[in-house]
């Protein structure tokens, strides 16, 4: 229900607006197709069955659940810069484009953002979306904006599921004077771009991690993918040096069933070139204990492989 | 020399002998100005048919009486200055068509208040003794001065008028008529009455019914001033006798000198009105208008035929005999002269009166209405996609003969909503949809069927606030308003003396500019009862 105080806002506003310019209001069924097009936090995080931690659960389903939350603490992050967007009418409507803002930037007042949409109609039941969310210091021209985020996003089907794709340019901003290193967790980071499908399973979202070159670990990746029964799996990439100052990539696959019992293996790729190892291996059950686990370091192994779901 | 002469008490007949030939319309360059002014200050109570009386008479004298449109200047509740304007304007007008050497004609005609020897307009006020010198001084060779107003013959007062049934002209060889006529509607002690089953004051009904043929007594299809005249004080004195003001004497005073009396219409130039055959029944006939007002009797005497001009359109003819009344419709089409058949009458009760109905009580009416609306959008993907098809409830008030007779004016509120669904490239969003409208209708209305049931139709112009509020809670609600004009037309069906049926239809414009400017159109159908106060 409407409240009172919002309802009589509302006649307020378009009394006094309908008497000045005649017609007036955010009344849109194209805008409902931009508000569509924009990702949300179902579309862009893991969903997964592992929820249930013991004291005793197994080491690398503590490590993939620790990976999945990563995984969707960026993916909230992201979508913070585009909850300007939703819920909110936007500021100009020109053609198959929408402008929200310019805004001051509730942290960094001097600064001013913008999100830009553009929509194309392929055809009666295709829509394809491309937007940027934008940076500039307040005062300064049009041909200042600096993206801070690109995305596009193209339907299948119905306008609420599809393929999508957003890149967060941290870098970019951060040569434009952007204060964004002010955030510990971005000061690595150079770009992260994600690509996500949810219009037929098994739906899939991956991240690839692009950190700059004075960082620890280049570049990292995540895949995550989801069945209809609750089974998935989240593969999770990162390339780097070692603590022991050796370089490579270590790679950990994590895969589940709908019931929640799943596996995980970690493996290290030495580079430049290198054949893969198995660092260890566990494999949990609906309890998340461990019923097969496998260590290369230590050459110990416990349990059955058997056990394994996978 | 001039000559007055009166005959107090004579038939129109003994006029009619000592008429010389009338002078003739056509030779003559006529101007007219015709006044009325319903309000007559602070201490008068507002007359209801002042200006509609005037309109009458700018009528009858622009379509029978041989005044050009252009000739003729209505003033209507306008105050002094204006109408002393607007005759010094014919005035100059008169000098002109003189000094070009036509032989002119002036008829003033004021209906409205007067008091103390004051003619009301509004606030302002006209001493009649300016009036009458002015209008006696008027460059015209022919004045004519007709008061419609309370102790309006105070006007002939100094000049030894006389309440007298008719008058006549006495010709005086070849000389052309000059001079001047006053007529008031009432003597100088007495009320000018008005009617609500005339829609109008007696005195200027009958004068005009008169003028449009029922005043021709000498059959030579015109009427002559001392004819309207006649006619006009006979129909007055007879209605107002058992009036609780009491009867009601026009009078008549001239200071003429020439060889005729004056044709004031020509009804054989119009061959458009109703022609009552010598072998009709004698009798009255009524013709009852679309407002269900008398807009001509016609007093039909045995084997003596009768015509009328009136203008196009479809009256009831009413005859009114001793245990019943005969009544009929005809219609008059442009430039046709219906001959009355009276067999087609059929014989109905007195309940069944056409001028009588439902009685509009004097003065403004207001009611309060409760009624459903169902609106819908012309365009179909405007009606499934955009703005769905609605039910609303509201309330309508509503006044009545305010502005004018026959005029209605509302204000309307109504509010409603629906629960629909979007289709947005397969995605289904189901919304609430709500809407609030309110509307101001100005309208004409028409009785109908023995008054019991009124047509109404005009315009409207809504304020219309249409909001949705989409059950995905992620999409921000909306909303759109504007001003939208639109036609109304309805019917109202009189239950009773404080109970009505409404029941209209709406037609409006509504221009939509949120993703595009686009033109589109709704329609509204409305029921409900009205409380009549």
């Amino acid at each position: 229900m409407i409240s009172k105080s919002h309802a009589f806002e509302v006649l307020s506003l378009s009394l006094l607006c309908a008497s000045g310019v005649g017609a007036c209001g955010n009344y849109s069924n194209d805008d409902v197709d931009f508000e569509l097009a924009l990702p949300n936090q179902n579309d862009i995080e893991a969903k997964t069955q592992l929820t249930v931690t013991r004291a005793d659960s197994a080491e690398y389903y503590i490590d993939t659940q620790s990976a999945i939350t990563t995984f969707n603490n960026m993916a909230t992050t992201l979508l913070g810069f585009i909850d300007h967007v939703r819920g909110y009418p936007p500021s100009q409507r020109n053609g198959n484009e929408r402008v929200w803002g310019p805004f001051p930037s509730d942290q960094y007042p001097a600064w001013q953002f913008q999100v830009v949409m553009d929509r194309t109609i392929v055809s009666t039941s295709l829509l394809h979306m491309d937007y940027h969310v934008d940076l500039r210091l307040a005062g300064q021209s049009d041909s200042a904006w600096v993206s801070l985020l690109t995305g596009s996003y193209t339907s299948a089907g119905s306008a609420r599921v599809g393929n999508g794709d957003i890149s967060f340019l941290a870098q970019a901003v951060r040569a434009a004077g952007y204060p964004i290193d002010d955030d510990p967790g971005l000061v690595d980071l150079d770009e992260l771009d994600v690509t996500y499908q949810n219009a037929t399973y098994p739906m899939t979202v991956t991240m690839a991690i692009q950190n700059l070159p004075t960082a620890q670990t280049q570049s990292g990746s995540y895949s995550y993918s989801e069945q209809q029964d609750g089974s998935g799996s989240m593969d999770f990439t990162w390339q780097g040096t070692t603590d022991t100052n050796v370089q490579g990539s270590a790679e950990m696959n994590a895969r589940w069933l709908g019931s929640g019992a799943g596996r995980a293996d970690l493996i290290f790729t030495p580079s430049p070139s290198g054949a893969a190892i198995t660092l260890g291996t566990d494999c949990w059950g609906v309890d998340t204990v461990a019923t097969y686990s496998y260590r290369l370091q230590n050459n110990t192994t416990s349990g059955t492989s058997d056990s394994c779901a996978f | 020399m001039s000559k007055l002469r009166f005959i107090a008490r004579a038939g129109p007949l003994v006029a009619l002998l000592l008429f010389g030939a009338p002078t003739s319309a056509a030779v003559q360059h006529r101007f007219a100005l015709i006044a009325g002014n319903d309000r007559g200050g602070a201490d008068t109570q507002p007359l209801r048919y002042a200006a509609e009386d005037a309109r009458k008479v700018h009528a009858v004298l622009t379509q029978l009486g041989g005044v050009a449109p252009s000739d003729a200047v209505l003033v209507l509740n306008q105050p002094a200055d204006e109408f002393w304007r607007a005759l010094g304007g014919m005035e100059a007008r008169l000098a002109e068509a003189k000094q070009r050497g036509e032989r002119t004609v002036f008829i003033l005609y004021y209906s409205g208040h007067a008091k103390d020897g004051d003619l009301r307009l509004g606030d302002t006020r006209i001493r009649l003794e300016d009036m009458t010198a002015r209008l006696s001084t008027s460059p015209a060779d022919i004045r004519i001065g007709v008061f419609d107003s309370c102790r309006s013959g105070i006007v002939n007062r100094t000049k030894g008028a006389r309440r007298a049934p008719a008058f006549a002209i006495e010709a005086a060889g070849s000389e052309e008529t000059r001079g001047l006529v006053l007529l008031s509607a009432a003597s100088a002690d007495e009320d000018a009455q008005e009617s609500d089953d005339i829609g109008g004051s007696y005195f200027s009904h009958y004068f005009v019914s008169g003028l449009r043929g029922d005043a021709d007594q000498s059959r030579d299809r015109r009427v002559t001033l001392s004819e309207a005249y006649a006619y006009a004080y006979a129909r007055t004195v007879a209605d107002t006798a058992e009036s609780a003001a009491g009867a009601q004497h026009p009078t008549f005073s001239y200071d003429l000198k020439g060889n005729a009396d004056l044709v004031l219409t020509d009804i054989a130039s119009r061959r458009e009105g109703v022609y009552v055959p010598a072998n009709a029944p004698a009798g009255v006939y009524y013709l009852v208008d679309a407002n269900g007002f008398i807009a001509a009797e016609i007093q039909k005497a045995v084997d003596g035929d009768r015509q009328i001009a009136l203008p196009a359109g479809r009256y009831r003819v009413r005859r009114r005999l001793a245990d019943r009344l005969r009544i009929g419709e005809i219609h008059i089409a442009s430039g046709q002269l219906v001959t009355l058949d009276e067999t087609s009458l059929r014989d109905t009760a007195f309940s069944d009166d056409p001028v009588k109905g439902v009685r509009r009580e004097p003065g403004a009416q207001i009611s309060l209405s409760l009624g459903g609306t169902v609106q819908a959008f012309f365009d179909g993907p405007t009606r499934d996609g955009l703005f769905p098809p609605t039910g609303m409830v509201g309330l309508d008030f509503e006044v009545r003969d305010f502005f004018r007779r026959g005029w209605l004016w509302g204000l309307d509120l109504a509010s409603g909503g629906t629960h629909a669904q979007l289709d947005r490239y397969g995605t289904l969003l189901p919304f609430q949809f709500n809407e609030l409208t309110a509307g101001t209708t100005l309208a004409a209305e028409w009785r109908l069927s023995q008054g019991r049931l009124d047509a109404f139709t005009g315009v409207r112009l809504a304020f219309v606030l249409m909001s949705r509020k989409f059950d995905d809670r992620t999409i921000p609600d909306q909303f759109f308003a504007t001003f939208t004009p639109g036609l109304v037309a309805g019917l109202r069906y009189h239950l009773s003396r404080s109970f009505t049926l409404l029941g209209r239809g709406r037609v409006h414009y509504l221009l939509y500019n949120v993703d595009e400017d686009r033109s589109l159109g709704y329609w509204e159908l409305n029921a409900g009862i009205a409380y009549d106060f």
